[in-house]
């Protein structure tokens, strides 16, 4: 019982439910949704940047 | 001494399990981190595992391996990255006593540190690829493939800082998604004027953090 009210739940009005599905997904299974994210999101970047999208991850090899 | 080595190995198990429930299952292992009974010990292994990269780094950036440049560039790093660690703790710490009632400092402390463990590995997988596969980038496929892998990986572990980042402020401080918001405010425009300094400054340029 304690555990279960260490927080209270996360109210957000009318996108609760939304809030709960997404983060249902993270809780279990984050780097399904993570994983998957994370390539959609760069083959946009890709089709939105073109050459600059090559120029930013060598740049990024250089972050370190 | 032999309690002193069962010690040791306890907390390194204990490490090795905690990392491993960060990355697969990060909500219910902050959850039993904030829950009180947690190895502070464990924490240790990350900050070798920092130092570790930090001596790692200063070896591949210095041209030439004189000791005194190679120490000092090591412990540069060090105490930016300390200075950026201690500044994000005590803001939440400052911040979450404004926001709820009294909080604990080695809570947060512990669940901050376990969110260095995707910087860490960013840090470190990037500095291999930069000795395997150099920069820059060409235009061929294989360019373009790597660079799509390449950040499909950084942003990847980017989301799992974001998640980490949240489940701090939700566990450690123990407050709702709109005070997370509040409070991210407020902590976003620190860690930024933190980055712009670490960059002007050559230390970093991509924020230790």
């Amino acid at each position: 019982m304690e555990e279960i009210s260490v927080v209270s739940p996360q109210e957000l009005g009318p996108f609760t439910l939304f809030y709960k599905v997404i983060a249902s997904q993270l809780k279990v299974h984050p780097w399904k949704s993570a994983g998957v994210a994370a390539l959609i999101a760069t083959l946009l970047l890709y089709l939105a940047l073109g050459g600059a999208f090559i120029k930013i991850a060598s740049l990024l090899q250089y972050g370190f | 001494m032999s309690l002193v080595i069962s010690v040791f190995f306890q907390s390194f198990v204990s490490f090795l399990k905690t990392s491993w429930g960060c990355f697969n299952r990060p909500y219910e292992t902050y959850r039993k981190i904030s829950s009180g009974s947690f190895n502070l010990l464990s924490t240790f292994f990350i900050f070798f595992f920092v130092c570790v990269y930090f001596a790692w780094e200063s070896l591949i950036r210095t041209p030439f391996r004189s000791p005194y440049v190679l120490t000092y560039n090591f412990g540069l790093s060090f105490l930016a990255a300390a200075t950026g660690f201690s500044l994000i703790v005590g803001i939440l710490y400052f911040l979450g006593e404004k926001t709820h009632e009294k909080i604990s400092l080695e809570r947060v402390v512990i669940l901050w540190s376990y969110s260095l463990l995707p910087t860490v590995i960013w840090f470190f997988s990037t500095s291999l690829i930069y000795m395997i596969l150099p920069p820059p980038r060409t235009l061929s496929v294989w360019g373009k493939g790597f660079s799509i892998v390449f950040i499909s990986f950084s942003i990847a572990l980017l989301g799992w800082k974001i998640i980490l980042y949240y489940l701090t402020l939700r566990f450690g401080l123990r407050i709702s998604l709109k005070k997370i918001l509040t409070v991210s405010f407020v902590v976003i425009p620190i860690i930024a004027i933190y980055s712009l300094g670490m960059y002007y400054l050559r230390i970093f340029r991509i924020p230790f953090i």
